[in-house]
């Protein structure tokens, strides 16, 4: 998952000091497959007016659209009054905006859906972001991996925070049930007897705090017979054989070293360009990690494929677009693939179930190639329900860890993040 | 040095991450725990996972608050260890003296440290359960040189000497690597304390977090050590000028 510059996450990981015990690395290059070869995606209005192979008036037009992505006003405007349009019609009747160009701008919306289940309002919105977002910490890119495997690599940074800041966090037990306590606990009751919740764990252990978080997979929740409509996305990871260096060329003059790239593979693509969308695929989207992510031994480098999965679906998908990017390039010999695997990802619809008082249910995040800022919008508003009684702390605002002369321990609310 | 001349403090405190690796049973939290609570439990059972600690150690100049990553040695747990080693400035590779496949396993991690946790990281390398061996302070000499003789209780059944591992196994093997090295007795604390103190000693004062008490602006910068040119720098540009975000 990469991590736009503009990300909520950032600035609350430096606010909250835990970025020190983090590495993030740049995120390259956008590529996008045209018949048999990538092309690589101008990144900046800047690029895009050095590029030869679009023609001048075209180049105009999506000028235009970009200044309006760009700005903050324009692009907020142009959401409320065409937001619901399919992005691709919207380019089309307000830009001119030949298919061909439409494609490539599609891809930087890093929507998983076909063009015209993608909506203006989204489509808008992701490009905004990640116009806005390239230069914000170094010139020429706009999104960050971080490094060693991901965003388990920020959970885990988190709970460490936690046990340093007095936290206590127990792997292997899981909540068994959750139980407001009113009155009956009456024998040993503190000052002004607050509700407390009455938390099982699976071990049989009793315990009781004031309040529980948690996502679904963490708090007992009644199950709904939603089967349907449970979204589905492809994934696979492979290793490859080879660095692919020719997918990361620096990325500007005294930025960092590129760790990843974006593939896209449009819509139908990968059939030639089928173009009827009852039979096309989704957006195929490779995202290719080099060994420096610390996920693959040097010499080689990793590449995980996503797709929505549509119906029918197409179980060799993935790896059919990683061979056709393989052979897409001059590597000699030709890269292989050294390990794959492949699995699906089910993503329930966000329900409103109702939990009990001060038990927080965080939202499942929707398996997507980026992350939204909602995630970490949900757990400010459980954060504020928490600490509202209290003196409301800031968000995700520590003193430096470092300091010992405050005292032993600094209650620093940590919640438990799984 | 580096930054943090405050006038105000008495005496410089840092905090240093100590890792704690070695195979299963060794007694890396019974090292842990006579460290930090001076005690000793027998049976104590395995570590889940990890657990963490911490122990203040004075030194004459300064302040030492050891955050201390007790992992877990059971080899279902081998592969969290790359996340409790990274950003350490210290490990305490641990084997047990009487079982000679822990000395194997302790070079593994020694080597995985070198090649993974970050360069300038102090590693000691203990062999614990020096009162199961005979004699047990008369041979085990340690490297801060002289060694008050420990009575070595004989608990260890039949009372003969289970040593398996000669103190100059480890210390040749210790001296090749570049490592501190200790022989300890968790049970009877035999230079438990001084492990930590040779660590707390050996950390260049650069590599030290020293506490910042100004905060607010924190630019925490220079504090990771040999940080590649391709690591993004979340606090540089001119990032955090929008806070908040859309949030």
């Amino acid at each position: 998952m990469l991590i736009y510059n503009r990300s909520n996450l950032l600035p609350a990981l430096v606010s909250s000091k835990v970025y020190q015990q983090l590495e993030f690395l740049a995120v390259g290059s956008w590529w996008i497959y045209d018949k048999t070869t990538f092309k690589k995606i101008p990144s900046s209005r800047e690029d895009v007016v050095n590029d030869q192979s679009i023609d001048l008036r075209a180049k105009r037009n999506v000028m235009r659209f970009l200044q309006l992505a760009a700005s903050p006003e324009s692009h907020l405007a142009a959401i409320e009054e065409h937001g619901s349009e399919p992005f691709p019609a919207y380019l089309q009747s307000q830009f001119k905006i030949s298919e061909q160009l439409q494609v490539t701008l599609l891809a930087l919306t890093m929507s998983p859906n076909l063009p015209s289940n993608t909506l203006t309002s989204n489509a808008l919105t992701n490009i905004h972001r990640h116009l806005t977002s390239v230069g914000l910490f170094g010139p020429g890119f706009g999104a960050v991996i971080p490094k060693w495997g991901g965003l388990a690599e920020v959970a885990q940074v988190a709970c460490r925070a936690g046990a340093v800041g007095g936290g206590v966090y127990v792997l292997g037990r899981g909540i068994e049930n959750t139980e407001t306590t009113s009155d009956k606990e009456h024998e040993h009751d503190d000052e002004d007897a607050e509700p407390m919740i009455q938390i099982r764990l699976t071990d049989g252990e009793k315990i009781k705090s004031k309040a529980v978080g948690g996502s679904s997979y963490d708090l007992p929740v009644e199950q709904q017979d939603i089967a349907e409509e449970v979204e589905r996305v492809s994934r696979s990871i492979s290793i490859i054989s080879s660095p692919l260096d020719e997918l990361f060329p620096p990325i500007a003059e005294g930025a960092p070293l590129p760790a990843a790239a974006v593939m896209v593979f449009p819509s139908g693509s990968l059939d030639g360009g089928e173009t009827k969308e009852a039979t096309m695929h989704a957006p195929v989207h490779l995202m290719v990690h080099t060994a420096e992510s610390g996920e693959c031994p040097a010499g080689q480098c990793i590449i995980y494929g996503h797709t929505a999965t549509t119906t029918p679906s197409r179980p060799s998908l993935l790896s059919f677009a990683v061979s056709k990017l393989l052979e897409s390039l001059t590597v000699q010999p030709q890269a292989q693939v050294i390990w794959s695997m492949q699995y699906q990802q089910c993503h329930p619809p966000s329900t409103t179930s109702k939990s009990p008082d001060n038990v927080f249910l965080c939202q499942d995040i929707f398996p997507s190639l980026v992350l939204e800022d909602d995630v970490l919008r949900d757990v400010r508003s459980i954060w504020e329900s928490i600490t509202e009684k209290d003196a409301k702390p800031p968000f995700m605002t520590f003193e430096d860890r470092e300091g010992m002369d405050s005292g032993e321990k600094d209650d620093d609310g940590d919640e438990d993040i799984s | 040095m580096v930054d943090s001349g405050n006038a105000s403090a008495p005496k410089p405190s840092s905090s240093v991450k100590l890792v704690l690796l070695g195979e299963a049973a060794v007694g890396k939290s019974s090292l842990v725990l006579r460290f930090v609570n001076n005690a000793f439990q027998e049976n104590k059972e395995p570590t889940i996972g990890a657990a963490f600690l911490t122990q203040k150690t004075a030194l004459p100049t300064r302040t030492i608050k050891f955050e201390i990553w007790d992992t877990a040695g059971q080899e279902r747990f081998a592969s969290l260890a790359p996340m409790y080693y990274r950003n350490a400035q210290s490990a305490l590779v641990v084997y047990d003296l009487t079982k000679p496949t822990s000395l194997i396993k302790a070079k593994h991690w020694v080597a995985e440290l070198q090649r993974q946790a970050s360069p300038g990281i102090v590693i000691a390398l203990v062999g614990n359960k020096l009162d199961l061996t005979k004699g047990a302070g008369g041979e085990a000499a340690a490297l801060p040189a002289e060694e008050e003789g420990v009575e070595g209780e004989g608990e260890g059944e039949g009372d003969g000497d289970a040593r398996k591992i000669t103190t100059q196994e480890g210390r040749s093997y210790a001296e090749e690597e570049g490592l501190l090295f200790f022989e300890t007795s968790a049970k009877s604390g035999v230079n438990v304390q001084e492990v930590f103190t040779a660590i707390a000693n050996a950390i260049p004062e650069t590599q030290m977090k020293t506490s910042r008490q100004g905060a607010g602006g924190g630019a925490g910068g220079g504090t990771q050590a040999a940080l590649g040119s391709d690591r993004v720098n979340l606090t540089g540009g001119k990032g955090e000028a929008k806070e908040g975000c859309a949030c």
